[in-house]
């Protein structure tokens, strides 16, 4: 994957999003720095997956843009697809694939040769720590297992982007911190992370930044210790409940 | 390219499983089992069809209609016994389907031009439709005793013209013409000959576009329902390609299936029929190359192009499809329209000549694109080319216009939005 150092990885501006009446991301503005891990955090139907969403190619603006590496995900999604990866929430595997299978296919699709995706493959199987259930059905998986399996997958090809949509979400805390490791781990190699969780503790942990997002708007970004101090909170979760009510 | 291999493999690794091969594997099986053993116990019941034959008369007309129903192929046995009763038991020891009783002055009823009667009882072991077969033999019999006393009451008559001749006074030399092509056959041998080549093509069509559809319909539903559509589309990968690869790999999966059901489904034809039905009817070599009714290399070339394109065409359609569904449980809903699509002229094809439609129903099942492959046989043997070839260009230029339509779907936010509830339930 490339990695264009002049240009921010991520550059969100005046992003808006509407499912028909619904006003799903409104005027969102944002930008994430190269090797940064970046959190947008806010309760469940704040707007977080539709961003993230829009970032992964995978819908398309009303209006505003978004850049992934300097490239416009509305104009050039292709070209995006291939410095970003992106987990989403709940997401799953082929059940009648084993884990082996799936990371050789997912290595597969996200390589130029089959040298390249067996390296792919190498660093997958080695992050997601499954040993010998790689070669069970993903279908058998437990909830944590499929997680990191995914997260591996998401992460093998060392993206310049990774975008993680509620990466440990209903996962035990055993297995959480284990995920959350697994990134702090990948950003300290050079791999720019955005992220959403509504799990704020988790955030202060993980995040170099933060936004925080309610009903489709950003309320504030900084990092968790100039948030707490603006907002004059001990945690960020005072500081998103003093945030939203202020506005 | 290496990519749609890598997803081909994909395709046909989750379609693939063995829940979907065991049930595949042994309905043919059981097909073909079913079609062996009813074939078998038919060929033992054909050759056991016995007739007891209780002689009261004891006449030489008796004895004559016997050594009669002997030569005609029929297997006779005669009873020893006197009383009806026990010729009965004697009967059914001799495993007889049949009991025929010539009463006592028969012979002397025929000789003064009376009306005789002759008294059968038929044994029945079982309702079977093999059993019904002794009731056949036994009129069978019945006819033949009749055909041998009405040629001895013509020949007494006159002696001087053939009895058959007085019955059927009349022959017919038969010829077939189809278009400017002639031959002396029998019509309805040609009729039966030109069905039996092209009565399994719709079959095969029907079959195929049903399976296909519904692969390709569960490939996008399931991707949708187990959440890993979103990490497929997020890939560097053409979304085109993810398009291709769907219909390819459920394509492959389709043929596949139709080719072990049709092998399973010829094998219990054969064993129903023993495989008699057109290799005894069947016109002669020559007959077949005079009035062109077998089809020729490129007739069979027109004939796959138009297949090959229907099914591509229901890739297509069920690709756009399955879009809507939301999970696997919907898709059979979501793949009606194209059910319908296919059975209206499957119907209409077995029931009426598609060509000769009022105009509105024609042009109708001419816009359906699986319409061509059920005209395709009958009017390639009619040397209808212009009719096949404008309606291979036409589910060409209509399987191009639904890729292409799916690859727009693939590419924009519908694939994640569009859906249809089925249930009431708001999710």
């Amino acid at each position: 994957m490339t990695h264009h150092s002049a240009v921010k990885p991520l550059e969100v501006v005046n992003l808006t999003k509407n499912f028909g009446k619904v006003l799903a991301v409104n005027q969102v503005s944002f930008s994430v720095n190269p090797g940064e891990i970046f959190a947008l955090i806010g309760p469940n139907g704040a707007g977080k997956s539709t961003t993230l969403r829009i970032i992964a190619t995978l819908l398309t603006p009303t209006s505003g843009s978004v850049n992934v590496c300097g490239m416009s995900v509305t104009e050039d999604p292709q070209a995006v697809r291939q410095s970003i990866s992106y987990l989403p929430e709940e997401a799953g595997g082929y059940k009648n694939l084993s884990g082996k299978d799936y990371l050789h296919f997912m290595a597969g699709l996200y390589s130029n040769s089959y040298q390249e995706a067996n390296t792919f493959f190498n660093s997958a199987k080695e992050i997601c720590g499954l040993g010998d259930r790689l070669n069970d059905k993903t279908g058998t998986y437990s909830k944590g297992m499929m997680r990191k399996l995914l997260l591996a997958r998401a992460v093998m090809a060392k993206p310049t982007l990774a975008i993680l949509d509620e990466p440990t979400s209903g996962l035990d805390v055993i297995n959480a911190l284990e995920i959350r490791k697994a990134i702090k781990q990948l950003s300290k190699e050079g791999m720019t992370v955005l992220l959403s969780s509504h799990n704020m503790l988790e955030i202060e942990f993980l995040s170099d930044r933060v936004g925080i997002i309610d009903r489709g708007k950003i309320y504030g970004i900084g990092t968790p210790k100039e948030l707490k101090q603006q907002y004059n909170a001990d945690n960020l979760e005072e500081v998103f409940s003093k945030a939203v009510s202020n506005k | 390219m290496r990519k749609l291999i890598i997803l081909i493999k994909k395709e046909l690794k989750e379609l693939l499983t063995l829940q979907m091969l065991l049930p595949l594997i042994l309905s043919v099986i059981a097909f073909a089992a079913i079609g062996d053993i009813v074939g078998r116990e038919t060929k033992k019941t054909d050759a056991k069809q016995v007739i007891a034959i209780a002689d009261q008369d004891q006449s030489s007309l008796s004895g004559n209609i016997i050594n009669v129903l002997s030569q005609s192929g029929f297997s006779v046995n005669k009873i020893t016994e006197s009383t009806v009763e026990s010729s009965i038991e004697q009967a059914k020891r001799s495993e007889a389907v049949a009991l025929l009783v010539i009463p006592e002055n028969f012979e002397a009823g025929i000789t003064n031009h009376q009306p005789v009667q002759i008294e059968t009882y038929s044994i029945v072991n079982n309702f079977s439709i093999s059993s019904t077969k002794g009731y056949i033999t036994l009129q069978g019999s019945v006819a033949t005793i009749n055909e041998y006393i009405s040629n001895l009451y013509l020949a007494g008559a006159n002696a001087s013209i053939d009895p058959s001749l007085i019955k059927q006074p009349v022959t017919t030399t038969d010829f077939v013409v189809i278009k400017d092509r002639m031959a002396e056959a029998n019509p309805a041998q040609v009729m039966n000959f030109v069905a039996s080549q092209t009565t399994f093509i719709p079959i095969i069509l029907f079959l195929v576009i049903v399976m296909a559809s519904q692969m390709i319909a569960i490939a996008v539903a399931t991707e949708k329902e187990n959440k890993t559509l979103e990490t497929l589309l997020s890939a560097p990968v053409n979304r085109r390609t993810v398009v291709w690869a769907k219909m390819i790999g459920a394509g492959i999966v389709a043929l596949l299936s139709a080719a072990v059901y049709m092998i399973g489904f010829s094998r219990y034809i054969n064993g129903m029929t023993g495989g008699s039905i057109t290799s005894g009817a069947a016109p002669s070599q020559e007959v077949i190359e005079k009035l062109g009714i077998s089809l020729s290399l490129q007739g069979y070339v027109l004939l796959g192009a138009v297949l090959f394109l229907g099914i591509l065409c229901a890739l297509a359609i069920s690709i756009v499809l399955g879009v809507f569904a939301q999970d696997s449980k919907s898709v059979p809903g979501v793949i009606t329209p194209l059910m319908v699509m296919v059975l209206i002229p499957y119907i209409l094809s077995m029931l009426l000549d598609l060509t000769t439609l009022s105009p509105v129903l024609k042009y109708i099942v001419y816009a359906i694109p699986f319409s061509y492959p059920f005209l395709a046989a009958p009017s390639i043997l009619m040397e209808n080319y212009n009719l096949i070839i404008f309606g291979a260009i036409y589910q060409f230029i209509f399987f191009v216009s639904f890729v292409i339509f799916a690859g727009k779907i693939f590419s924009t936010d519908y694939i994640f939005t569009m859906k249809l509830n089925f249930s009431k339930k708001n999710t």
